[in-house]
Formats: structure tokens, sequence, C-alpha cells
């Protein structure tokens, strides 16, 4: 080892770390642990709860689907031109979910369709309002 | 490789035994803290990056490599840690920089020229240095690694740490000579 090596093996600072660094580290360590388990018993539950609320709207649906179009209520209550297709309860089951839905898949096209001629009459409006300049 | 006694005590901590993990920052904390002091010479950002040090190690033992010691691995990422702090704070200087620079040839200390510095202009000389050779020259001079954990804690191959430790040392030579002459 030439006098450089010893030069440089003197030179390393030193200081007293603080006291408390092991038991700060170890709290933190173990709070972080503590917070996992808290994880476990909150996430776990919440999302149980999350999937058991799931399957009974799944479940439920087509139950509530059969019962509105027996009584004749739900989607068919508002009046568009295309309302005639097929809201009126026919069959049971899957037959009435489905005609439900294609009566509304009906309306949305009616109104997509109401909307095109509202926004085509208001361009030709415009355009016949338009007064050349010069 | 890790001694037996420690191996033990790194394998509780594993199956659970949180409190364990204890022996281990009791045997380390010290000299990572300095360590990390002399890297970043910032005594709260030392202690702070060696807490984050131990507690990334505790989260990550499941991948701790048996084949090297456990401070080899502390090390590294302690070190990871602290170039990530300074990299923020932008205080390095690239290796590649500086290594232009040297000269091939320096002629080594007198007895005489070395006598007068003091340990404050070496280590002022050290903090000047690119943070790789600060780095080869804490751990090998004042944390007692050999080539082999070095090259596995800063993630070179041995041919480049002995190269590092050369270049620093030739970078101090020119440095403290500067200062005489």
């Amino acid at each position: 080892m030439d006098k450089l090596d010893k030069s440089i093996k003197n030179a390393k600072q030193t200081y007293e770390p603080r006291e408390d660094f092991v038991a700060v580290t170890m709290q933190r360590i173990t709070g972080t642990k503590r917070k996992s388990r808290l994880g476990l018993k909150f996430w776990v539950p919440m999302l149980a709860g999350s999937l058991a609320v799931l399957i009974l709207v799944f479940t439920a649906l087509p139950n509530s689907g059969r019962n509105s179009s027996k009584s004749g209520g739900g989607v068919s209550q508002t009046s568009t031109p295309s309302q005639t297709a097929s809201t009126t309860p026919s069959g049971t089951g899957n037959t009435d979910l489905t005609n439900d839905l294609n009566a509304i898949d009906g309306q949305m096209n009616q109104e997509k369709s109401d909307q095109n001629n509202a926004n085509s009459a208001l361009n030709d409006s415009s355009q016949e309002i338009t007064v050349p300049t010069d | 490789m890790s001694n037996p006694q420690e191996l033990a005590i790194i394998r509780e901590v594993r199956d659970g035994q949180v409190e364990q993990y204890r022996f281990l920052m009791e045997r380390y904390h010290r000299g990572l803290i300095l360590h990390l002091f002399n890297l970043v010479h910032d005594e709260a950002l030392a202690e702070d990056v060696a807490q984050d040090a131990f507690i990334r190690a505790y989260e990550k033992l499941s991948l701790y490599n048996e084949d090297f010691s456990f401070s080899t691995w502390l090390y590294k990422i302690a070190d990871n840690l602290a170039f990530q702090h300074m990299k923020r704070s932008k205080v390095t200087q690239n290796i590649e920089e500086i290594e232009e620079l040297l000269p091939d040839d320096r002629p080594s200390l007198s007895e005489e020229t070395d006598k007068l510095f003091m340990q404050e202009a070496v280590r002022d000389a050290i903090a000047a240095l690119p943070v790789g050779y600060r780095q080869v020259i804490s751990l090998y001079y004042w944390d007692d690694f050999n080539y082999e954990e070095i090259a596995e804690i800063m993630e070179r191959p041995v041919g480049t740490i002995l190269t590092w430790l050369h270049r620093a040392k030739q970078e101090l030579r020119k440095e403290l000579y500067g200062q005489v002459g």
C-alpha cells in the first residue's frame, strides 16, 4: 500500500448516525406489514361484496325484465314513432327480453334518424338565410 | 457468500419473523450510512437513503441471491437509490466526461509532498471525482469490499472496476499534485 492508498484510507469521513435509526426503520417495516394486513382485511371483503352485488344484479335482471314486460311497464313508456315495433308483452323469459331490446334499438335508430333530419333542415335554413355581401 | 448465521436470519425473516431483521440492521446500518454519506455528502440524505435501502431489501428479500453476502446486496440497493437521488439533484458527473482529460502518466507522489496533504485535501479531491470513481474508492478503501464484490454491487465487470480504481487514483494524484505544484 503506497502513501496515496494510506491517505485515501484515512480520508474517510465519519459521524455518528442518529441513535434511533434502527428503531425508526423497524417501525416503518412493521408499519408496512401492518398496512398490508389492513389491506387484506379491507380489500378482500370489499371485493367479495362487490362480486356478490354483481351476481345479484345479473341474476335479478332477467326476472325483473320478465316482470316488467308482464306488467306492461318498463322500457316501452316513451312514445316515439317506432314504438309500434314490438313493446307489447308477448311470450315469456328470453323472448320478452329480446323483444324489448329490439324495441329499444328501433327507438334509438328512429331518434338518430329524427336528429339527422333536424340537422339537415337546420343546414338548409342557414343556407337560405345567407345573403351575398357584394 | 453469506455466512451461515446471517443466512439463517434471512431465512427466518423470509418465514415471517420480521423482528429478526433488526439483527441485520444493527450489523450493517452504521457502515452503510457512512458509505452513503461519503457518496452524497449529506447526513440527512445518507440516512434517508439507508432507511429506504433497508426497507427495499426487506420487501425484496425473496429475490436475494444467497451466492453473495447480504451486505453486497444491501449496498447495491443503497447505491442505486443514492444515484437516483443524485440524478434528481443533478450532482453527478459522467466518468466518460473526465476520462478524456486524464493524462496517461503522472509522477507518483513523493513522501515529502504526501506529508503536506491534509485529510481535508484528499477528501475534497475524492469528492470532486466522478460518482463512479468515488463509489469504487469508497467501496474498496472504506468499506473493505473485494473487487468481485464491488463488481457485483456496481453491476460491472471486474476489469472495469480495476480500471476505474486505477483511473480514480490517477485523477487523485493529478489533483493533489496540482495543489502542491
